[in-house]
This record gives structure tokens, C-alpha cells and sequence, in this order.
């Protein structure tokens, strides 16, 4: 496939495939830094980090074939220490740029995952946004599928009992 | 186990994947991620520095979401009363004038199909009016879609249509695979029409997961078009020395053409209308530059017709045609030439905001430097010819939105034996004259 002889130069060295790893990515990468920052500049800055991260530490990825969670995994980390930094997301889930994707009906789900830990924001995004299969989260974090599932399970279940404790107070 | 769960994050990844994406300025932010890690590479623990973007443009794309996000009640009612509408919401949000569109019930729907093979397109309706057609379609497949392309081949009345351009959206299945996909094919008509007969067929190839379906599918549009209201207006105006005529003003449910002519004898080229808008008697804005074409014809040629979204339902008491800002630059600086075997600049605009950084036979590597924040990034090259004139073959061509007092600019060209030096002809230039034109558009 074309994507992994890309990912294979850029791994090598070569800028220019390093170049097009970036753009075949890119919008995959700006939707990742989107969901966690909220707006376009933020994301837009999470992109270059993720350029200028990935670039110096491409040598280190072993399998081409994992390229894009790679990636995507350097901007959800770049953008949760960018969270956590900036403490600009408090609590109850607000963020103080809601430009983008603050309607009501995903405020409660946002403020949902702002309760999981670092990790189990990642394995959700990884799951539900990127459709990366269980198979290949568990080859990536080098844990056993088996694991991976249990995980998954643990906080779909901490949402589940978010959505109901929330659930209820809705309906009063 | 979890379905509800499952489908809020499901909601929530739909969500997010309507909301457009700075695509252009992703480019620019990639740029500049590689420069910073080169530049580290080379000067070892060198003061790390981040470039920011531009807090205007940032301003500018945030405004943008918000408006594409909110739709006004009335749209919401019209489009939600139109079984199978909603996708197609995100694909009309952006434009005003498609949005009176569905308001006013202008919007015909047909419910054609075609199957071949394990795919289905079907034409859901069209909007039909003498500068164009908007034909809404959808296309089901049997198994899920990694990967589709749309290629149209005709839309045929009587005999074939020869549009002067056809647009579509880019479809991309970055995440998921899914089994329907819909779009907006909008065919823009080389003049007016007013077509006799309302039968047409849409010949449209689609490419689906690298596997071709030709579909031809024939449909009849309910009612003809409404008229067209047009604005004679011949009348010259002057910007800094510099006339234009202001031709014709046109108005359709799909757009609003303005046709401009230029005065040959300009020292001047105007490259590019920052600010062309249709104003009512209270200075409120109806009608302003759409996505998708915003123009066509060249100044070169003398002529160009400028396309704003549509006010047709509009009935303010006042019309007036608005032009302040434009970017124009002296006819000799409105290229540069670069001999790309020498590495050297030969020529550019004489205020020497473009300076080279690199060139080769397989591209060139600029910077423009500007005192002023960008507003839009435009790009810089309109086309590229060698010194016998051939128009050469660009790979790809991007300029990163500005920072630190400049911006990037990244030109690849395809070596054919090309010979030196090459022409590149400015699209669009930081030089600015400034202007207040008011013309009233009467009957």
C-alpha cells in the first residue's frame, strides 16, 4: 500500500515522505486535536506540535503500518498536557473556548470524558473516533487484547454511571 | 452491552466530523512544525520558539464556525419538512442564499434511481434557475465505502450541457466506513438558460472503493425556473486611477453574478476584490462572496464575473453594489521570474516583500514578508509559464498563513525540460488600493 511505503521512507529519513505522512494524516490529526481543544487555532497549534514532535522522534516508530495512531496518539497528548496546563477545563466539563462544538446535546457527553483519566480518554478516541481496531490498540500499547477489552469495559461503565447520576437529576 | 454509550460517542465522532476544517492553514502549521524541528536539529538547544498564528485569521476562523453551526429557525423547519434532508444540511448551511432557497420552497425534489451493480445513486432533488443547477444526490452502496470519487460525465437536456464549471465536495471517509454517502453536484451554466424542456439525464461515473459504476439516470424537474432579475448598469467607476465598468449585475435563486470589465489602459492589475458585497438602504449587508466558485474569467482577459451568495428572496427597498478594498499591484510587478538552474530571482514586485530562499528544477521555496496580518490567505501563483511560454505542470503549490512578519511559500513544479527562467503570474498580492464605489442597482 502506498500509505505504508510512505510511512516506511519518512521513518528512513526522507522529509519530503515525512511531508506527505503529515498531509495524508492531517485531517484526521486537526478532527483529534478538535474533539480535545475545541477550536481551530488550538488545533491548528496541536498540529504543528505534532509535525514537530513526530519529525524528531519519526526514527523511533518501528512498524509503518502504525503511523497514523502514532500520531494521533502525540496530539492527544500534546492536547491533554495543553488541558491541563492551561487548567482551562474545569470540572464541569466548560471550556473556556466553546466556539466549536459546545451544543447542548454533547456538553453532557463532553463533560463525561473530562471525568476519565488521561489513558481512558485515549482508548475511547482510539475506539469510537479513530475505529482502530482492539487488536492494534493492544499491538500499539503492547498489553493483551484481553486487557484492552477489560479497559474498555471499566469506562464505558464509569460513563454509564456519569449518564445516570446525571440522568436523573435531568428529569426532576 | 453499552449500545447508549456507544451511540453518544458515535453522536458525538458525527459531530465532530461536520465541523469544516482549516485544511489550507494545516498546511502552513505542518511547514512550520518541520522548520522548528530542522532548525533544533541544527542549533542544539536553541531557544525554543513557537510561531503563532495569526490571532485575527484565528478570530476569523472561529466566527466562521459559529455561523455554520447556527441555522436559522426557518431553514431548520423548511429542510426538516423534506424527508431525507438532514445531511444535506451541512453542505448548505454556509450559504445564505441556499438557505432562502429551501425557505421559500424552491427546492425541487425528484426521487430517481438507478442500481447498478450493488450501488444505488438517486437524484433527491435539484435546484434549478437560469445560471445553474444544484442536482442533491445520494449514493448507497451494499458494502462500505473506504473510498469514493465522483467523476461527472454529462448532464444532458436536449442535447449535452457544457457547463462553465461543476462542483462537488470532496468526500472523505478518514474515519469509517460508511454505506450512504451524499453530496451536492452544482453546475454552473456558461450563459443563461431557460431550458424548453424540463427532462434531463445525469450521466455521473462513481469511483467506489477503486471499482467504477456508470450510472444514467433521467429525471424530469416539476416546475421551470424563475426569471432571472437583471441589472443593466454599464456604469465606469475609478479606484486610485484605475476603471472598471461594473457590466452587469445578475440575479439568481443560486447566485448573484457581477460582471466587470477592465479598462486596458489601467496601470494597474487588479488581482483579487477583498470586499464586493450587495447593500441594502440601511448598509446591512445581503449578499456576500459564497464558497465554491467566486469567480470566473480572467482580468487578464479583461473580463471577470465575480459570484456572490444569492439574495433573490430578499426584497430590500434599495439595492447598492459595494466595492472598497482590492488587491492590485503595477502591471510590471504583477509577476516575478526565477531561473530555478541559477537559483536567483530575477524579477519580482519592485516593494521586494518576496524574497527566494531556495530553487530548483523540481520547485521553489519563498518567503513574502508583510508588515500587515494577513486577513484570508490567498494563494500567490494564478499559473506558471517557462521562457517559451509553455504553461507548466505545478504538483502542488501552498503558503502558510502569516506569522513572525511573513509567509511561507512552497511552490513544486514537474521538470519536463522545462527552460529557464520561469514566469509566475501573482493570483493574489499584499497591495492594496482602497476605494468607496456605491452604485445604486436600478431597473
Amino acid at each position: 500500500m502506498a500509505d505504508i511505503e510512505v510511512a516506511r521512507k519518512a521513518i528512513e529519513g526522507d522529509e519530503e515522505a515525512f511531508v506527505t505522512l503529515m498531509q495524508i494524516h492531517k485531517e484526521a490529526l486537526l478532527r483529534t486535536a478538535l474533539a480535545f481543544l475545541k477550536n481551530e487555532h488550538d488545533a491548528l497549534e496541536a498540529l504543528q506540535e505534532t509535525t514537530y514532535r513526530a519529525f524528531r522522534k519519526i526514527g523511533s516508530l518501528k512498524e509503518p503500518t502504525y503511523a497514523k495512531t502514532w500520531l494521533i496518539r502525540i496530539t492527544i497528548n500534546y492536547c491533554q498536557d495543553q488541558l491541563k496546563k492551561d487548567g482551562r477545563y474545569v470540572r464541569d466539563g466548560k471550556s473556556a473556548d466553546s466556539a466549536v462544538l459546545d451544543d447542548l446535546t454533547q456538553l453532557e457527553l463532553q463533560e463525561a470524558l473530562s471525568t476519565l483519566s488521561a489513558a481512558e480518554q485515549q482508548l475511547i478516541y482510539m475506539k469510537y473516533f479513530q475505529n482502530v481496531k482492539i487488536k492494534d490498540i493492544a499491538a500499539l500499547e503492547k498489553i493483551p487484547e484481553g486487557t484492552v477489552k477489560s479497559r474498555l469495559h471499566k469506562t464505558l461503565r464509569t460513563l454509564r454511571s456519569h449518564f445516570e447520576g446525571k440522568g436523573e437529576m435531568d428529569h426532576v | 452491552m453499552y449500545e447508549k454509550e456507544e451511540q453518544k460517542l458515535t453522536d458525538f465522532k458525527d459531530r465532530l466530523e461536520q465541523v469544516p476544517l482549516p485544511l489550507e492553514a494545516a498546511d502552513g502549521a505542518i511547514m512550520q512544525g518541520l522548520e522548528r524541528a530542522k532548525r533544533e536539529k541544527l542549533q542544539t538547544r536553541a531557544k525554543r520558539k513557537r510561531s503563532l498564528l495569526s490571532l485575527a485569521a484565528a478570530a476569523l476562523l472561529i466566527l466562521t464556525l459559529v455561523t455554520t453551526i447556527r441555522v436559522s429557525p426557518a431553514f431548520a423547519n423548511a429542510v426538516a419538512s423534506i424527508p431525507g434532508m438532514e445531511k444535506f444540511v451541512e453542505l448548505i448551511q454556509n450559504d445564505k442564499g441556499l438557505q432562502a432557497v429551501f425557505e421559500n420552497e424552491y427546492y425541487q425534489p425528484i426521487g430517481e434511481s438507478q442500481t447498478v451493480g450493488n450501488a444505488t445513486l438517486t437524484i433527491d432533488g435539484v435546484i434549478l434557475d437560469e445560471s445553474g443547477m444544484n442536482i442533491f444526490y445520494t449514493i448507497e452502496s451494499a458494502v462500505e465505502m473506504d473510498d469514493i470519487r465522483i467523476n461527472p460525465i454529462a448532464l444532458k437536456n436536449q442535447e449535452e450541457i457544457s457547463p462553465d464549471g461543476i462542483s462537488w465536495h470532496h468526500s472523505d471517509f478518514e474515519e469509517g466506513s460508511p454505506k450512504i454517502f451524499q453530496d451536492v453536484l452544482s453546475y454552473r451554466f456558461s450563459e443563461s438558460t431557460k431550458f424548453e424542456d424540463l427532462d434531463f439525464t445525469l450521466a455521473l461515473q462513481v469511483k467506489l472503493n477503486g471499482k467504477e459504476f456508470d450510472f444514467s439516470i433521467p429525471f424530469t424537474v416539476p416546475e421551470n425556473v424563475k426569471p432571472s432579475i437583471v441589472y443593466e448598469m454599464h456604469e465606469e467607476v475609478e479606484v486610485e486611477g484605475q476603471k472598471f465598468t461594473v457590466e452587469e449585475v445578475t440575479i439568481d435563486p443560486l447566485r448573484v453574478g457581477i460582471r466587470l470589465t477592465f479598462d486596458p489602459d489601467n496601470t494597474k492589475k487588479i488581482l483579487q476584490f477583498e470586499d464586493i458585497r450587495l447593500e441594502d438602504e440601511d448598509g446591512e449587508s445581503w449578499s456576500s462572496i459564497a464558497n465554491g466558485f467566486s469567480a470566473s474569467g480572467e482580468a487578464e482577459d479583461g473580463e471577470i464575473v465575480y459570484y456572490l451568495q444569492s439574495n433573490y428572496f430578499e426584497t430590500p427597498e434599495k439595492l447598492y453594489l459595494r466595492i472598497n478594498k482590492m488587491q492590485a499591484v503595477d502591471i510590471e510587478d504583477s509577476y516575478f521570474l526565477v531561473d530555478t538552474d541559477k537559483n536567483l530571482l530575477l524579477h519580482s514586485p519592485k516593494d521586494g516583500q518576496l524574497e527566494l530562499i531556495e530553487s530548483n528544477r523540481s520547485g521553489i521555496e519563498m518567503i513574502l514578508k508583510r508588515k500587515d496580518q494577513p486577513d484570508h490567505t490567498y494563494g500567490i501563483d494564478k499559473k506558471i509559464t517557462d521562457a517559451d511560454g509553455e504553461l507548466l505542470d505545478i504538483q502542488s503549490s501552498g503558503i502558510s498563513s502569516g506569522y513572525e512578519g511573513k509567509q511561507d511559500i512552497s511552490i513544486d513544479i514537474n521538470d519536463n525540460g522545462y527552460t529557464n527562467p520561469v514566469r509566475v503570474d501573482l493570483f493574489a498580492y499584499p497591495n492594496y488600493i482602497n476605494g468607496d464605489v456605491k452604485i445604486e442597482l436600478k431597473k
